[in-house]
This record gives structure tokens, sequence and C-alpha cells, in this order.
């Protein structure tokens, strides 16, 4: 059904509610109740197609403040289009290509109140289809009506806001150049902890070009592992010594390190070796070299304050010296039994001088021929020592061991010196045991011990001399006690007397001689015999030498040899 | 004290022996002290001779060197103990090495027989005519 609106002319109608409802009287009922509404709700002109206003219904008039006369007397563009004339552009294309126009306007009343609205212009047309009029309607969607008073709140409020933003900003602005000045500070430190760490990096490089240093003119290899075995530091020696490349790295130079070894304990050490501790292969045997291998035990605090181990190994490839050593070894064997022979010869011809059977020997002669007959004597003794100490250093001091009672020879040594003690009044008392010892021994080797102790304790003595000779006899040992009044030993130089070579300062003051390695020589057969040598002394008092043998029983049979 | 004489070594009056050692300085020693003991003495410097002298001479004794060049101490021993006209002459070797020393060897040497052992090395001269004599009269005993 096509709906036509009653066709308004200017001029047409003189009374506005009148006569836009009489024409609406002749519309359906439901149509005229509807457009009832609509005239006493919505905001309702209409114009002629030039937009020439001829109608306004009292919402209109109302909305605009103006009288139906002073609305007939104006234009669309005049009264409503002039609030938003942008809005409102599209306007006359629309319509007169017949179409409904719409579209949102915001408009400014009075004072501070503003209003959006919508506009609704329909064209209106004749039963001809001719646009007559067009009908506009306002549909409010929202209006604002703000007070001077509230805005000036509102704006109090925002100058009040606007002020807490400043002091805001201004405590912004503090606390930036605060942050700045930290920053700035902790710059500062930044840049002097990291000159301290250049410095700690500069001394810790030094330090390490010192061990590198140091360790390089080490003639042998040096290695320093952490606690997980990772070398921390390989000297350059090593990758020499193992025909290393320079560039091979340390894990790899340290793995064959390892794997040439292999077959020596040092695989062991690294578990058994205690912190401080020195372990030592003397001599590994790696192929046609002989190495000697140090192994010592370190720690480190780390940065957690934990105790790490650390692992230093030096070893040296000593082939040279070991075959200079043997034939230094040979060297001395070769010399001394050659030197054996003209002593032989002095010594004898001096005694058959002194027997007197080839003429008569006075007094003077004879003292003379006694002091050529003792430094031979004195150097027999030191040829017989300097093949001992070969032997003994080349491991060869073979003892040919047998059941030997040690007071017997005891007794031997003394008898043969009988007269020369009591010559010179030299008094030793022998206190045997009630019981008879027997001990697995070299019985040569043994009585050289017992004689070198009790020669000692002749030669150093002091007038009137005396040595007394103890036994304690244990459950399978026996402690043999030599307590002289000698000179004595003096304190500094005790831990000495049993090296090689050594003889104490105060044996200048005698007249006996010695070659300092007589103590040296005993000490090892007596440990090779499973015993031990101790001695205590004080300068000037006297010397006990202990020794401490392992006994066996009597009548036990003992294996023929071992 | 080193000249003291005791029956014992009367035994030695005109015994003959023979001292079989390079050295001559040693070999020459001895000679000299046991003549003191009215006993006579022939050197020879090596073994082989000293083998041929025992052949065509007797003896009561040998005094035998071990280190010589040439034949040794220890072949001239073996050969001798197998020469049936002189095997069971008493031989003393004359050694170079010390008692504590002198063990490693002599094994053999004693296994040949022997009838001692003397240090020249390191005992005294007068030991050693204690020593011929006990064998001397051992032997005549």
């Amino acid at each position: 059904m096509k709906f036509h609106l009653p066709i308004f002319t200017k001029g047409s109608n003189s009374k506005a509610e009148d006569g836009f409802v009489s024409k609406l009287l002749q519309l359906p009922a439901v149509t005229s109740s509807l457009l009832k509404v609509l005239d006493q709700t919505a905001v309702i002109c209409v114009s002629n197609v030039k937009g020439e206003i001829v109608y306004g219904n009292t919402e209109f008039l109302k909305a605009y403040k103006q009288s139906l006369e002073e609305i007939q007397k104006k234009n669309l563009e005049e009264l409503i289009f002039k609030h938003d004339p942008e809005s409102f552009k599209d306007f006359w294309t629309t319509v007169s290509a017949g179409k409904v126009w719409r579209g949102a306007v915001k408009s400014q009343a009075s004072g501070e109140s503003f209003s959006l609205t919508e506009f609704v212009i329909t064209p209106v047309r004749d039963d001809d289809d001719q646009v007559m009029n067009y009908l506009v309607i306002h549909f409010l969607l929202a209006s604002c009506e703000i007070g001077t008073t509230e805005i000036e709140k509102h704006k109090e409020k925002v100058e009040h806001l606007m002020e807490e933003v400043k002091i805001r900003n201004l405590d912004l602005q503090k606390v930036r150049s605060a942050t700045l000045n930290l920053l700035e500070d902790l710059d500062e430190e930044k840049s002097a902890v990291e000159l301290k760490v250049k410095e700690r990096t500069k001394e810790l490089e030094h330090e390490r070009n010192k061990l590198l240093q140091v360790t390089g003119n080490i003639r042998g290899g040096a290695i320093l592992l952490d606690h997980n075995r990772k070398p921390l530091f390989i000297n350059r020696n090593v990758r020499q010594m193992l025909e290393l490349p320079d560039t091979l790295d340390d894990e790899a130079v340290l793995a064959t390190f390892l794997e040439k070894f292999s077959d020596t304990e040092i695989k062991n050490f690294f578990d058994t070796c205690e912190v401080n501790q020195t372990l030592t292969i003397p001599e590994a045997e790696i192929g046609a070299h002989v190495f000697e291998i140090f192994f010592h035990g370190l720690e480190e605090t780390d940065k957690n304050g934990d105790i790490l181990p650390l692992y230093f190994i030096m070893f040296s490839d000593i082939t040279e010296a070991k075959l200079l050593e043997r034939s230094k070894s040979e060297l001395v064997a070769v010399a001394s039994h050659q030197l054996r022979t003209p002593l032989t010869a002095m010594r004898g011809n001096v005694e058959m001088l002194l027997d007197g059977s080839f003429g008569e020997v006075n007094k003077e002669q004879e003292d003379l021929l006694h002091d050529v007959e003792e430094s031979t004597i004195r150097l027999i003794t030191m040829v017989n020592e300097m093949l001992d100490i070969t032997k003994i250093e080349k491991g060869d001091l073979e003892l040919s061991l047998e059941q030997v009672d040690p007071v017997e020879i005891i007794d031997s040594i003394l008898s043969d010196l009988a007269e020369y003690a009591s010559r010179h009044e030299f008094k030793i008392e022998h206190h045997k045991p009630d019981q008879a010892i027997s001990i697995y021994a070299d019985k040569l080797r043994l009585r050289q011990v017992l004689q070198n102790i009790i020669d000692n304790a002749i030669k150093y003595s002091q007038h009137p001399g005396q040595l007394e000779i103890k036994y304690e006899v244990k459950d399978e040992a026996v402690v043999f006690s030599f307590a002289d009044n000698g000179i004595g030993i003096p304190a500094a130089e005790q831990s000495k007397m049993f090296g090689r070579f050594y003889r104490a300062s105060n044996t200048a003051r005698t007249t006996s001689s010695g070659s300092g390695l007589g103590l040296y020589i005993v000490k090892s057969i007596v440990e090779q015999l499973d015993g031990s040598i101790t001695f205590e002394s004080a300068e000037n008092v006297g010397t006990t030498f202990h020794i401490t043998l392992p006994t066996v029983e009597v009548s036990k049979q003992q294996p023929e040899h071992a | 004290m080193l000249s003291k004489t005791t029956n014992t070594r009367d035994v030695l009056v005109g015994k003959k022996i023979l001292i079989i050692e390079d050295e001559p300085s040693i070999s020459r020693m001895y000679e000299k002290w046991l003549k003191k003991f009215m006993i006579n003495t022939r050197i020879a410097n090596n073994g082989a001779l000293g083998l041929k002298m025992l052949e065509s001479d007797p003896f009561d004794l040998v005094l035998l060197d071990l280190g010589m060049p040439g034949m040794d101490g220890y072949r001239t021993l073996s050969h001798l103990r197998k020469n049936p006209k002189i095997k069971n002459m008493p031989v003393v070797i004359l050694s170079n090495t010390t008692m504590q020393e002198g063990r490693d060897g002599f094994d053999e040497i004693v296994k040949l027989g022997i009838e001692g052992v003397w240090r020249k090395y390191e005992t005294s001269l007068d030991k050693l005519v204690d020593q011929i004599a006990k064998i001397i009269s051992d032997k005549q005993n």
C-alpha cells in the first residue's frame, strides 16, 4: 500500500495544529493515530521543494523558540542547516534523486547546551508521484545541558588536577634526576670495579707468566690439574717430551701423558695423594727412556669457600742421568778394585817392616810406619764402603740369610777389640741376655753393622771412654742398645746422621777419621734385614744407638735360603 | 806380637809353596814373608805357567790368585783338579774381595775343592801363616 502524506503549500494553513492533523484525519484510523503520536512527540517541520519552511509543529516551534509566522519566513538552510552546513552538504543531491536523507547533526542551541540530533528528511509526493514537500523529522539522540557553575567546578577540578600533575611532574623530574645521579654513580662504581678487575687480571696474568717462566725453566714437564682432573696448565716441555705438536690442545696432551704412563702407579695417585704430599715414581721405564715422576697434592679455595684438590705433576727424562749413574757406579767399582792391589801391597809391606824381620826399626820409624799402616787401613775401609754404597744404590746388596746368634757376633767383635780397649782404657760392658737370641740375617753384614756401631763408640769417645751393650728381648724382636759416653752428636745435625758422606761437625775435634758412609750403610743393611735403627744423643754426654731386628724362635727350622 | 812363633808354625820349615799371582808387588811380598818362616817359594805370574811348574816340581801348597789375565784362577784350579798328578795339591785362593762381598761366585770354586780362601786385601799377613800351617799340619796328620 502506498502511503501518502498530506501536501502542504506555502500559506495554505494559518493554524499549524489543526491543518496537519485535519489532513491526517482523512487517513485510516491507525495511521492517523500513529501520526498523531509522531506530531506530539517528534520535532517536525515541512518545506516545499525550494526548502522554504511551510509548517512546523508545536515541538518544532518550541525547539527553535520561534513562532509559526517567524519560521514561515525562513528556509531550511537559514533555520536548520546553518548549524552544521557540512553535514547537510549532500542534502540536495540526495532528495532531488527522490531519496530519504539521513544525518546526525550536533547543534548548539544556547550557552553550553548542545544536542545531537538525527535528521530524517523525506520527500513527500503527490498523487502524481511528484515531490511536493520535504518532511523534516528531528530525532534527538542526545542532549547535554551543563550549567556554567558546573563547568567552573570541572574547570577547577581540572586545574587542581593540572596542578597535581605539575607537582607530580616535578616529583618525577626529581626522581629522574636522582635516578640519573644514581646511574652516574653506578657508572663510576662500575668503572672502579672494572679497573680493579683489570688490575687483578693483570696481576693474575703476571702470576701466570711467572709460573710459565718457572715451569718453563724446569727441565722436565709440569702439569697442573684441577679437581676434575682437567688441565689448568701444561708447560711447553710436556709437548716436547711427549713429541706432540705445539698446536695440540691441553686436554689431548694430558690424555697422551696419562696413556703413556698408564702402566705406572700414577693413575692411583689421584685417589691416594693427600694434600701437601708428594708421591714419587723414581724410575718409570717407558720404552728406552727412564722417567722420574713427582705427584704433588695441592688444594685451592674456590669462590664459594669450598676447598678443592689440585694435582701438580712434574716429570723428567732421567735416561741420561741413569746411564751416567750406571757408568759412575761401574767406574767406582772398577777403580775400587784396582785400588785394592796396591793397598794390599802397602799394608802387607808395612806390616813386614813393623815386624822387624827385615831390619831393626827404631821408635820414630815405628811411629811413622804405624801412621802409614793406619792410613792404609782407612783407605781400605773407604774403598769397601764405596763399593757397598754402589751395591746398595744399585739394589745389588745381596744378603745370604741364615739363623745367627748376635750375642756371639758381638762377643767375637769385642774379643778382637779387647787389646785395643785395654790399651786405651776403654771400658766395654756387655750385658748378655738371659735367653738365647736368634736372628735370621746375613752373618757377615750383621757383623759389619754391629762392628760399625761399636767402632764409632770407640772412635768418638771421650777419655776414659765406655760402652754399655744391652739387649731387650721382645716377643718377635730384639732391641740392641749401644750406649757410649762419647762426644755425642750436635742436636741440629742429628737428622742428617744417616745421610751419605755426613760427618758431624764435632768429629773434627777427634783424631778419628771417617768417610761419612758408615751409618748410611748400617741403616741400609738394617732395613734390608727388616729392622730399624734410631739413636738419641747429647753433645759431650754420649750417644745411644738402638737397633731393632726381628728374631726367630731358636729351635725353629728355617727355610734353606730366602 | 806379629812374630809370635807357635809349634804349629814349625811344620812350615822347609816346605815348598807355589805362588800363582800376576801382580809382582803382591807375589814378591808373600815370597819375602814366607821366607821368614823358612818356606821355599816359587812364583808363576799366570795360571798356565803355574800348572806347568806344578807338574814338573813337587809343592806342598799353592797360593792361587783368582783375577789373572789369560788363564784365571778358576780355570787353573779346574785343570789342576783334573790332572791326576797334582789333583790332591792343597790350594788356598788369594781373593781380592772382602768377606762380605766375596761369597758370590765362590760356590763353583768351592765345588772344585779348595783348602782355604785368603782375603789378601784385608787380613794381616800373620794370619796367613797360621792358615797355611794349619792346612799343612792337617794334611800331615
